[in-house]
């Protein structure tokens, strides 16, 4: 049997992790960390073969016993944002993790988590995502209590294991009670044959509550803000920019099996956007912390991706589901470049001279002047998450708009106009952010901050440009996109 | 009311017990016992879902995968609680409400 | 039927029993009986295989892993009120069970017991790929263990008062 190209995106993550502990304990975490870098660019061969065969419109799929792995455009998307923002991470926390104990360990669980994250986007049996959902939790258990001398990583750390593993035991709760019902797992053949029955529409639930779980669907989000503002920064920044995601698409496959169960979790999720949006947005106003408001601002982006989304589910607008994916993929691009340039700051002023306070926004006074390239890059961050143009963030916004009022449903129209005026409303506690950073008069801590290494620079910089050139030219990526949206409606059968 | 009917509920009874626990309790370890209570109910579920379909070694296959992830996570959190113990000196979950917002 | 009756009754009892539990090594204990009360109702169910790995790993080596933890951890008996009062749990869990519940009036029976491979061909063939995952896993869990359990030769100072 010939092995497809596709399946080293998931091994070679999976099987580089055990090779990078291996090599961090025997020899150095140097060599661990330049392994890890290598296996991640590696896998951009792979994905440009997968890509090819894709266009080739070829059943990208691989088959072990009876469990089916298949790569669709949603996967492909994904696919790309964790090879994008992996490797820039495992860089970018070279110099922090430099003589800390474990930062093999710290590299091997990168690699595997991205790998399990890869595998979950794959996966065509119930049980199968259920599994790749554990893995990933599991392997993102250590990155989140990395720092376990410090009693508030660990207290994130509990938070999240607790939450995470009760939202886990009531999915596979879910799965039981499909399997119950139909005797099957396999999500294709569960899309044909799923009827309405007491036991589906439960299981519907539990995927609901257990998967909102991990996607911080409020009120199942007071774990996000502590475990995404307590790990270390590259964590932060993959936690907020792709863990979250993949919860949705884990989300999205298993309700999408069961669409003739119910025909309103289109509304749903509209709903659930909307919450998540006005609730975010107003715990993430009176932060007075610089991570603490990015970790909330999280809240609040699942519910504009959740609206385009639920625009697709409900009208059966591919633009909607385009424009969610698109707002997924810029999310993932400016939380990870808001989260590392506030923790490249975080590391410069505080963490350099051995202070493990969180950092204020009031700290962040006259920082322009100080590391002007890492403010300019938060600055392009923070606007963009706001939605202003020409920002890779007002693109995917607009795409959510236009879908919401191409539609001609009232309902639909409310919810778009909903989610432009929280969009305004987010710029109340991004712009002070701004412009303390661009304050004449520096704070104490600037004035004492430490310069930045190449390593954390680099990553910054790479982001920025691609943020600014996304907004430029959004094009580039709508192959990626659309091909996600449509794979999102064929599944759900356009209704 | 058949034999798995009445499992099913037993499941539902246990996954109860496992929920009401982790609303009441403030020790750290006995969470994890709660934890693991949630955890034992979803495997009885699984092969009682797999009996009732006609695929009961599919039901078995996928309790014993389980079965192995609970108890890795049970590892972790045991370890996690012992670290807790060994920084804060108590188990008492209120002593780690200090992140708040 | 009146078996399964019994043991799923036996199985809440206990899980009750290990809730309420003041001492950790009782709740434990209680643990062990309710995953005993599980593996034996499987075993009536006619799933044998999971029922022995339930047994051996459920209440056998959970038990051991939780009383090496108790030993280490202290045995503190938790007198202090509850977060959340009484009746307001109950109530969050009656409502839980109860829609779950509800849908479970019936689970249908397939006729088609027939044809079905072995555990062993459906364990290790027909379900090949959840053990490659299971083994990241098991990986993934040892490495987090070794990370929060190695001693660090100066640890850092508690910034516990400073947190806001």
């Amino acid at each position: 049997m010939v092995i497809p190209a596709f399946i080293w995106l998931i091994w070679l993550p999976l099987l580089g992790a055990p090779l990078v502990y291996l090599v961090g304990r025997l020899l150095s975490g140097w060599l661990a960390r330049w392994t890890a870098l290598l296996l991640l660019l590696a896998a951009w061969l792979p994905f440009a073969a997968t890509w090819q065969a894709f266009a080739r419109h070829e059943t990208v799929a691989y088959s072990l016993g009876q469990v089916t792995l298949q790569v669709d455009g949603v996967s492909l998307l994904i696919t790309a944002v964790i090879l994008t923002l992996t490797p820039l991470i495992v860089l970018y926390s070279a110099h922090t993790l430099d003589g800390a104990d474990g930062s093999e360990k710290y590299n091997a669980m990168l690699l595997a988590m991205g790998g399990s994250m890869i595998g979950l986007s794959c996966a065509t049996d119930l049980f199968n995502l259920w599994l790749w959902f554990e893995a990933t939790a599991v392997t993102s258990y250590l990155l989140v209590v990395f720092y376990h001398q410090q009693p508030a990583s660990l207290e994130a750390g509990v938070k999240y294991l607790v939450q995470s593993v009760v939202g886990s035991v009531l999915v596979l709760f879910g799965v039981a009670l499909v399997l119950a019902q139909s005797g099957t797992l396999s999500l294709t053949a569960l899309r044909q044959q799923a009827t309405p029955s007491p036991l589906l529409l439960a299981a519907c639930a539990l995927f609901a509550v257990g998967f909102g779980v991990k996607i911080a669907l409020v009120p199942l989000h007071t774990w996000l803000p502590d475990a995404h503002a307590q790990a270390p920064s590259g964590i932060s920044a993959l936690l907020s920019g792709i863990v979250i995601e993949t919860g949705l698409v884990a989300l999205l496959r298993a309700m999408a099996a069961l669409t003739a169960v119910t025909h309103t979790w289109g509304l749903l999720l509209l709903m659930l956007g909307a919450v998540n949006m006005l609730v975010g947005n107003l715990l993430a106003l009176p932060q007075t912390q610089v991570k603490r408001l990015l970790a909330f601002s999280s809240i609040s982006h699942i519910g504009y991706m959740l609206t385009g989304l639920g625009i697709a589910v409900t009208s059966g607008e591919v633009l909607g589901a385009q424009g969610g994916f698109f707002h997924l993929l810029t999310h993932g691009l400016m939380k990870g470049l808001a989260f590392l340039a506030a923790g490249a700051l975080l590391y410069g002023l505080h963490t350099a001279v051995n202070d493990h306070t969180p950092l204020t926004i009031a700290e962040l006074s006259g920082s322009g002047w100080r590391y002007p390239l890492v403010a300019v890059a938060l600055t392009l961050a923070l606007l963009g998450l706001g939605g202003i143009p020409p920002l890779a963030g007002f693109m995917s916004k607009w795409q959510i708009l236009l879908a919401g009022m191409g539609s001609q449903q009232p309902v639909l129209m409310g919810f778009v106009a909903f989610a432009a005026l929280n969009s305004v409303l987010s710029l109340a506690y991004y712009a002070p952010m701004v412009q303390m950073v661009f304050r004449r008069e520096m704070s104490a801590v600037v004035q004492n901050g430490r310069s930045l290494p190449l390593t954390m620079n680099l990553p910054i910089l790479l982001l920025a440009l691609a943020i600014v050139t996304i907004g430029l030219w959004p094009g580039l990526v709508t192959r990626l996109t659309q091909g996600a949206g449509t794979a999102l409606l064929s599944v759900i059968g356009n209704q | 009311m058949t034999q798995t009917t009445v499992l099913l509920l037993g499941a539902v009874g246990v996954l109860g017990v496992g929920l009401y626990g982790l609303l009441r309790l403030r020790n750290l370890i006995q969470i994890i016992v709660a934890l693991q209570i949630l955890a034992k109910a979803a495997v009885l579920a699984l092969v009682v879902a797999g009996k009732a379909s006609g695929h009961v070694n599919l039901g078995q296959s996928l309790a014993v995968t389980v079965i192995v992830a609970d108890t890795v996570i049970a590892v972790v959190g045991l370890a996690l609680a012992v670290q807790v113990r060994r920084r804060l000196g108590t188990l008492d979950v209120k002593a780690l409400a200090t992140l708040r917002g | 039927m009146a078996l399964a009756v019994g043991l799923m009754t036996t199985a809440v009892f206990c899980g009750l029993q290990a809730m309420r539990a003041k001492r950790l090594l009782t709740a434990a204990l209680w643990l062990a009986a309710v995953s005993a009360s599980v593996a034996i109702a499987l075993y009536q169910l006619g799933a044998p295989d999971v029922a022995v790995v339930e047994l051996s790993v459920g209440a056998g080596l959970v038990t051991i892993l939780f009383v090496f933890a108790i030993t280490i951890a202290g045995d503190e008996a938790m007198d202090a009120p509850p977060i959340m009062p009484k009746w307001a749990s109950w109530l969050l869990v009656l409502l839980a069970v109860g829609v779950v519940g509800s849908a479970i009036q019936a689970t249908p029976t397939s006729s088609a017991a027939a044809a079905e491979a072995s555990f062993t061909a459906v364990f290790w063939q027909e379900r090949g790929l959840d053990i490659l995952i299971q083994i990241g896993l098991i990986f993934a869990g040892v490495l987090g263990v070794l990370n929060l359990l190695t001693e660090e030769d100066t640890p850092t100072p508690s910034p516990k008062d400073k947190v806001p």
